[in-house]
């Protein structure tokens, strides 16, 4: 069907839009938490890895043939496991999306609508997103293609920070010591997340496959590049210790900067972002829907009842989580945990498919 | 029915007055100041531009509390508006009150994020309440007064620019020691200046400030000049009037590169000069041996002043130009972050400065 498929490019696209939205102002931060100064070499050497992942995705969705992913975890593992794995990637979605919604109403609630309630933060996030995701994946993948044209505003605005660098802040390479380093890589990897897209929707592509997955790499990698550019923009900005204590510090560049007729950027560009968040939001949810779909064998029109469930469940999840604080300590503990399980659980599927030469239905 | 629940559901996105924040109902400050009371707690002194543009009175508040944030609130219980911080253009500390870690008392500036942080910062040789107390003759009300004149001040480079911003960079770099500009108020005029830039110690103030001169070739050595840097010195003591002395070059372009070296460890300098005279009553400078020896005066002249610089800066232990964080990023063997101070009071200075005069303005 045609309303049912994507091209590559759209492929690209939504892994890319996945990705920037999660943590693209906050990342660097995080990582700077764990790797010092080196935060930099910790995001290159997380990009690779993510790099490596996507690759053994790219191997088990080939065998997956014309499935799903979900499906083909039944396929390979038999009912009663197969749903169960399926059903801790699902929990997965729903935690990432209770996570993203939550800390975008922590980011609304502390830059720029201080006394509106959490809750109307929320739902004005999950409302149109809802009515996006019950929609096809052809649309989807439209939406994430036509807001890219603001990745290229965030980098021209971090542009201002060459005006006065300080190198001297990178230098020298590698003193916080290999340790630091590689503790760093986890967070770089967490703030990858969005890369289990190229997994989830891969079934939707049409024509050559594996042209198509090549190009869901690209996206992937024009993230990392991204972020490296981010964080270094960043480092040269603040000294480490600066930025260990600004949540923010993309955003905090830009509320230093002062341009001739705009004062405070950082608010202008903030309501940009919105939309981009709005894209994770709607790109995850169609995921829980299908993938939903998959576990209670249910019949493609029922994805709009289940993609409202899913954000009712959201949206309760995310009403829970009220502080910083909290966000900050799912972050820490679980979110690691919940990328280990996009990883993990495809790794062994794929093994269990080689050894038990299961494929996909064509 | 899916239309009136659609419409039911759009009504939902129509809720927009939690954040409302009027004009007419804020009371914007542009300067503020704080000091440090002998009992330890925080005086804050806000100017506010008048609200109504008819009236020219600028409202001078001053609140004493425990912390800036309590002093803030009180500022709301004595002034008719809410008092809003946004629009931040200066904030002066007291004297008293930079001998003191200053870090704890600009904190809130951080934490908060209507704070625009491009404001400028800049210390007073008294308490902030006094100088913001004092009658300005100024055509500029007293709010935006401030702003003006560090900003004036800038372009002609006699004092560096600190933002908000870069100062906390530099308060949470050990590497780097904090510089401000010093305002002064003059009884004759009836005015504030800038008499030029503070030194700081890690973050307190060493009581020794850099006046133009020397704040102009700091801003040279840091690279950081904006526009025309002028400098005017004593060329020669005999002539009449004694206007005719003085010879004033302006340099257009400036770089300064600061090298490192090692064993022993020690700085070297080396400074570039391109201008023009600007202004040198006796005239007949043209032909290349004048020329020559002109240059070769003041780039002795300009050498010496340099080694007095660093002087200064070493005497009171105050690496303003970051040489700290060259070393840690560079020489990561010789930087050592607690003697890092008494290492830099005793650390060799070179300095070499190479001028060239390409014009002496439209006349000879």
């Amino acid at each position: 069907m045609q309303k049912n498929s994507i091209t590559g490019w759209q492929f690209c696209f939504l892994t890319l839009q996945t990705q920037m939205g999660m943590s693209a102002l906050s990342m660097p931060s995080l990582i700077a938490n764990k790797a010092g100064q080196d935060a930099w070499i910790s995001m290159i050497l997380g990009g690779l890895i993510v790099q490596v992942i996507i690759l053994m995705y790219m191997w088990l969705i080939v065998r997956c043939k014309n499935s799903s992913y979900f499906d083909f975890l039944a396929i390979v593992f038999g009912k009663v496991i197969g749903k169960f794995l399926l059903l801790l990637t699902i929990l997965y979605i729903i935690f990432i999306m209770i996570l993203v919604t939550a800390s975008y109403q922590q980011l609304i609630t502390d830059w720029i609508n201080i006394y509106t309630p959490g809750w109307i933060i929320v739902l004005l996030l999950l409302i149109p997103s809802l009515y996006l995701s019950i929609d096809s994946i052809s649309l989807i993948a439209r939406f994430s293609m036509l807001i890219s044209f603001l990745i290229p505003v965030l980098l021209i605005v971090v542009l201002f920070v060459y005006a006065e660098p300080q190198f001297f802040y990178l230098l020298p390479i590698g003193s916080e010591g290999l340790d630091s380093i590689i503790k760093g890589v986890i967070p770089a990897i967490a703030a990858l997340s969005g890369f289990e897209m190229i997994l989830f929707t891969s079934h939707f592509l049409k024509g050559n496959k594996l042209a198509g997955l090549k190009k869901g790499m690209i996206g992937s990698g024009l993230v990392t590049l991204i972020y490296i550019y981010l964080i270094i923009s960043v480092q040269i900005f603040f000294y480490i210790d600066e930025l260990k204590i600004v949540p923010y510090p993309v955003l905090y560049i830009m509320k230093a900067l002062s341009l001739m007729i705009i004062d405070r950027i950082d608010i202008l560009f903030l309501t940009f972002w919105i939309i981009i968040s709005t894209a994770v939001c709607v790109n995850y949810l169609f995921v829980a829907g299908i993938s939903m779909q998959s576990l209670f064998n249910l019949q493609a029109h029922r994805h709009m009842i289940m993609v409202t469930i899913t954000s009712i469940m959201i949206f309760i999840g995310s009403i829970f989580i009220d502080s910083k604080i909290e966000i900050t300590e799912i972050q820490n503990q679980l979110f690691e945990v919940g990328v280990g399980l996009v990883v993990l659980i495809p790794f062994l599927t794929l093994i269990f498919s080689l050894i038990t030469k299961r494929l996909g239905n064509n | 029915m899916r239309k009136y629940i659609l419409i039911i559901l759009s009504a939902s996105l129509l809720t927009g007055c939690w954040d409302q924040n009027l004009l007419k109902d804020v009371q914007l400050i542009y300067t503020v100041g704080y000091d440090v009371l002998e009992d330890g707690s925080e005086e804050t002194t806000s100017v506010a531009p008048p609200v109504d543009e008819m009236i020219e009175n600028v409202n001078v508040l001053s609140t004493n509390n425990s912390t800036v944030r309590d002093s803030r609130y009180h500022l709301d219980t004595i002034v008719a508006e809410h008092i809003d911080f946004s629009k931040l253009q200066v904030v002066v500390l007291g004297n008293e009150l930079s001998k003191e870690e200053i870090y704890p008392y600009i904190d809130v500036i951080y934490r908060d994020p209507r704070h625009h942080l491009n404001a400028r910062l800049a210390m007073t040789d008294t308490s902030a309440k006094e100088l913001l107390n004092q009658p300005i003759d100024s055509q500029k009300n007293k709010s935006e007064y401030y702003a003006g004149l560090l900003e004036s001040s800038e372009i002609i480079n006699v004092i560096p620019k600190m933002t908000l911003q870069h100062a906390c960079t530099i308060l949470l770099d050990p590497g780097i020691d904090l510089f401000i500009p010093l305002i002064v108020y003059r009884d004759e005029l009836k005015r504030a200046e800038a008499v030029g830039t503070s030194l700081f110690s890690k973050d307190k103030y060493t009581g020794v400030y850099l006046d133009h001169d020397q704040s102009t070739i700091f801003n040279v050595l840091r690279n950081k000049t904006d526009r025309v840097v002028r400098l005017t010195r004593k060329y020669s003591e005999d002539r009449e009037p004694e206007v005719s002395n003085y010879m004033t070059l302006e340099f257009k372009k400036t770089k300064t590169s600061l090298e490192l070296s090692q064993n022993p460890f020690s700085l070297s300098v080396n400074i570039e000069l391109k201008g023009a005279v600007a202004e040198y009553g006796p005239d007949h400078l043209i032909g290349t041996k004048k020329l020559n020896s002109l240059e070769a005066w003041w780039e002795n002249k300009l050498k010496e002043d340099t080694e007095v610089l660093f002087t200064v800066l070493k005497e009171n232990q105050s690496d303003i130009l970051g040489i700290g964080r060259m070393t840690a990023a560079l020489m990561p063997e010789e930087w050592n972050e607690k003697e890092w101070h008494e290492k830099f009071a005793n650390l060799p200075v070179k300095v070499d400065v190479d001028m060239t005069i390409t014009s002496t303005g439209i006349i000879d």
